[in-house]
């Protein structure tokens, strides 16, 4: 078979790799060493597939260069170390901080299988991630909303301009997965077995606070594809190879993780030192001598702010795209006027700014949302029914469930539900107002920045228009991507439907809105 | 399909002519197109024109297609250019690191570039506007050059903030654009109206640098006039000193670059700086373009209007009684049908003055602008809406038709008439 035929074929059956199915995993692992051959263009089609794929089928598509570099190992090894960051990056953006948890976990496992210097990458590349799409936020409620818990005395640095708030490197506290189908594939790991839990105990500093509730988690852990013995039995390679690899400490992964976040922190200034010290660089003029001069301190300052902010622009471009291919025929809509383009696009660049982490002295005071303490028996709001986010609070010290209240006395009773109920707050509200009542509230609750100024700029660009869009964002929120285009293009809509409330008439058909495109995308 | 290695600080250049599709993938290294990173993977799809994939630390690159053009060219102006974005990014660090300290935001640099037609001055600003937003910044593009429209139709000034890199494929963020309507493909038509929305966006874009320091310090990026001999020459420097500018890059030419200092150095930009005027030059990629091929992509952006670049978007014909249509033209009417005016009345009208127009059928293909005034005598000061293209007057009903680009009545009841026409089939 010739390499373009096989390499056709492969990809074709890397395209039917829809579901973390041990089974196919192991036939395009196997495929792969049998085929050495075609490594280049056999890892090209990996990659290519990675970074392309929807994001469900992205991670079997990983768990398949997991195969191949720890059972096959050379050539793959040295192929995929190049374009590793960029690809395991790419799966890692588009999950959900509260899934990434595999990620982390075969993350864990590469210790010893590729270089160090190629892993540093892939934590810068994590490091800076920015928050997967389906999890952009937008004014109103975002249910889903996981925010990232750094235990006390860990800050993040988070580069500026980056539309990022939050990064979950600590393995997920809630993880719902669905009904599983064994068996699945499994990172080989014989180096690391975590102790209790997926967490590692908690040293005093670095370390990921130590999780209340293990039973819950053992149960989790139950369910998912990781489970060494089913690779044990099932895999059609030995664990000799394997244990061949670096052993990883228990333990180990906790520093890994702690030196993610510092890298996080100390990655900024201090690269950034290297080129600043050289005064020359530091030049405000435009000198016939400078401009002509090649200045590698240049070159490589370019390169490391690009490092940055590229995660956020693969998202945004991702969710353009997203909107491109879910929205069907879509139209241009029509400029704004003078007025609410200068409201829009300063309160976008402003968001993006503040979004991005500068620090802006005088910034708003944002109320903070109500926490109670966590509470194992209740994981779920005694109105509605939805699942609690947690939190880590740091000054505090302790996991608390974000937007909740434990109800006593008469309000226990006043709602229903027993004395000493969690309940999430907005269900509070949507009990008392109906839905839709509290739309700003329900901003505040989701308690970012972004949320809060978001909303304040749809206000404020829809305010001729009527309440239409807070109007429109129903309680239970589907998750929105709203990046800054996302929210041009609500206003926009709010802009036209009061072009259009002007003009006496109905909007014809929603579905041509806006924001009707945006409800379809999402 | 075909594989280049690139060595450091190269580039592919490579030519597609009309209504071909060439795509381009990296599959390993790093490169950029005009400033925008390719990702590892993506394949980027390039149609009519001239593209440069450039790489500072090598790549390797797959071209699928059959471009007309394909080479690997070693002499590129990449660095200097680099080296200007490093200096104008230095400025905008200082703006912020003077903002806190001030009454009023700091502004930050405000860049023109100059130079004549063909000489990059687009592409120009497309790569420092794509690496002021990798590092971080959000800053303004101000196109004034009313011959090419690279964020709306020609024939008009627009400024639109940058957020993300400037897509390959897509161009420029086209959903928020701030345009004024001139009407025209040159300068010399209506001088004075051209000088007048120079002011006007200067004047909106000052509001907006006033309301938000970031928004001030990221500054602007203004493209120009290719016209700079004479009259061209003249609105140019009117346009350096509306916009308050702090730096003047003068693409190539030795001659303008010397005019330009001695008439404006010394003078002040918004950073309270004196101007910087620096002259860079032109790459050896640019494809001379002649007066049809410019005609040609004048059409292709109004089409692009209407369809998207990839014909992705969907426009409305619709048809509409003709007395329901107000038109105006701005402009003393020397290009009225001369039917209209007494013999010689032309060279005594006000240039900025806005008069009616009558629906006839010499208005079938003609892109009008859709205002945002209230009333006939805010046509000038106002922004406008989008366009629509009258497809055909029917003078026995009464009818006009025209494609809008969406649904649903105009949003403005006054439309103003240029002399730009598009034939788009």
């Amino acid at each position: 078979m010739d390499s373009a035929e096989f390499v056709a074929e492969y990809r074709d059956l890397l395209a039917q790799l829809k579901r973390n199915e041990k089974r196919d995993i192991n036939v395009l692992s196997m495929l792969a060493e049998d085929n050495k051959q075609h490594a280049p263009a056999i890892v090209r089609a990996i990659e290519k597939h990675i970074l392309v794929a929807p994001a469900p089928v992205k991670l079997p598509a990983l768990y398949v260069l997991d195969s191949i570099v720890k059972n096959v190992r050379e050539p793959y090894k040295s192929l995929f170390s190049r374009g590793l960051p960029e690809v395991f990056g790419s799966v890692w953006d588009s999950t959900l901080p509260d899934r990434r948890g595999p990620l982390s976990r075969l993350f864990a496992t590469w210790g010893g299988v590729f270089a160090p210097e190629v892993l540093e990458r892939v934590k810068e590349r994590m490091v800076s991630a920015a928050p997967p799409p389906m999890q952009q936020q937008f004014p109103g409620p975002a249910p889903m909303q996981q925010v990232l818990q750094l235990p006390a005395g860990a800050a993040y640095g988070v580069p500026p301009g980056q539309l990022t708030t939050v990064v979950s490197l600590a393995p997920p506290v809630q993880l719902q997965l669905g009904p599983m189908q064994l068996p699945h594939y499994a990172p080989p790991t014989m180096q690391f077995q975590p102790p209790s839990g997926m967490l590692p105990p908690s040293p005093q500093h670095g370390g990921w606070p130590q999780h209340q509730h293990h039973q819950q988690q053992q149960q989790q852990q139950q369910q998912m594809p990781f489970d060494p013995r089913l690779r044990r039995s099932r895999s059609p390679y030995g664990g000799p190879e394997q244990q061949q690899q670096q052993p990883l400490a228990p333990g180990q992964l906790s520093s890994l993780l702690s030196s993610l976040a510092q890298t996080g922190i100390l990655k900024a200034p201090a690269a950034a030192a290297a080129w600043t010290d050289d005064p020359a660089l530091r030049t405000t003029e435009l000198a016939p001598a400078f401009i002509k001069e090649q200045h590698e301190g240049v070159i490589a300052a370019l390169a490391q702010v690009s490092e940055q902010t590229r995660g956020a622009f693969l998202d945004l471009a991702f969710l353009r795209k997203q909107r491109q291919l879910g929205g069907g025929a879509l139209s241009r809509s029509w400029y704004v006027t003078i007025d609410h383009w200068l409201a829009g696009t300063v309160a976008a660049t402003e968001t993006a700014q503040a979004f991005g982490g500068e620090e802006e002295e005088g910034g708003k005071e944002e109320e903070p949302p109500p926490l109670e303490p966590e509470d194992p028996t209740q994981p779920c709001c005694a109105i509605s029914g939805e699942p609690f986010e947690k939190v880590y609070d740091q000054e505090r010290e302790g996991w608390f469930f974000k937007g909740a209240r434990r109800l006593a006395g008469d309000e226990a009773a006043a709602h229903g539900v027993p004395e000493g109920a969690l309940v999430k707050v907005s269900a509070l509200a949507e009990a008392a107002g109906g839905p839709g009542s509290d739309a700003a509230g329900g901003g505040v609750l989701d308690a970012s920045g972004l949320a809060a100024d978001l909303a304040a700029a749809a206000a404020a660009a829809g305010a001729e228009g009527g309440p239409a869009l807070p109007q429109q964002q129903p309680q239970p929120q589907p998750q929105l991507p709203a990046a800054p285009a996302a929210e041009w293009e609500a206003k926009q809509g709010a802009v036209k439907s009061e072009h259009e409330a002007k003009a006496g008439v109905k909007r014809e058909a929603d579905g041509g809105t806006p924001e009707g495109k945006r409800q379809r995308a999402a | 399909m075909t594989e280049y290695k690139l060595s450091k600080l190269t580039e592919l250049r490579l030519e597609v002519a009309k209504g071909k599709e060439v795509f381009v993938s990296l599959h390993s290294g790093s490169a950029e197109i005009f400033g925008a990173e390719l990702s590892l993977g993506q394949r980027a799809r390039l149609s009519g024109g001239a593209a440069a994939v450039f790489t500072w630390e090598g790549a390797t690159l797959e071209v699928e297609g059959e471009p007309d053009v394909a080479y690997v060219a070693e002499d590129t102006p990449m660095v200097a250019y680099v080296n200007a974005h490093h200096v104008i990014d230095n400025l905008r660090s200082e703006a912020r690191a003077r903002a806190p300290a001030s009454d009023a935001p700091a502004q930050g640099p405000r860049v023109v570039v100059a130079g004549p037609a063909d000489a990059g001055k687009s592409t120009l600003c497309r790569m420092l506007l794509n690496w002021a937003v990798r590092a971080g910044g959000q800053p303004t593009y101000v196109d004034l050059d009313v011959g090419q429209g690279t964020v709306t139709a020609p024939g008009c000034l627009a400024a639109t903030p940058v957020e993300t890199p400037i897509d390959v494929e897509e161009g420029y963020p086209v959903q928020v654009p701030l345009v004024f309507y001139y009407g025209h493909v040159t300068p010399s038509d209506a001088p004075e109206l051209y000088q007048y929305l120079v002011d006007r966006v200067a004047g909106v874009l000052d509001r907006r640098a006033e309301a938000s320091p970031e928004v001030a310090a990221a500054g602007m990026v203004v493209n120009t006039l290719g016209w700079v001999e004479g009259l061209g020459y003249e609105l140019l420097l009117h346009v350096v000193r509306a916009v308050k500018a702090d730096v003047l890059v003068v693409m190539e030419q030795d001659r303008l670059y010397n005019q330009l200092k001695s008439a404006l150095g010394g003078e002040e930009g918004s950073m309270g700086r004196p101007l910087q005027v620096v002259k860079l030059p032109k790459s050896g990629g640019i494809v001379a373009r002649s007066p049809q091929a410019r005609k040609d992509a004048r059409v292709a952006r109004a089409r692009e209007y209407f369809y998207g670049p990839t014909g992705a978007l969907q426009p409305h014909a619709q048809t509409v009684a003709a007395e329901q249509l107000r038109l105006f033209r701005i402009g003393g009417g020397f290009r009225a049908p001369s039917s209209a005016l007494p013999l010689g009345a032309s060279s005594k009208a006000d240039p900025l003055k806005v008069s009616p127009v009558a629906v006839g059928p010499e208005l079938t293909h003609s892109l009008l602008a859709v205002s945002h005034a209230a009333a006939p005598d805010q046509l000038l000061a106002s922004n406008v809406a989008g366009f629509v293209l009258v497809t055909g007057v029917d003078a026995a009903r009464g009818t006009v038709t025209y494609l809008a680009p969406c649904g649903g009545p105009l949003p403005g009841r006054y439309l103003l008439v240029g002399s730009l026409k598009a034939f788009l089939d």
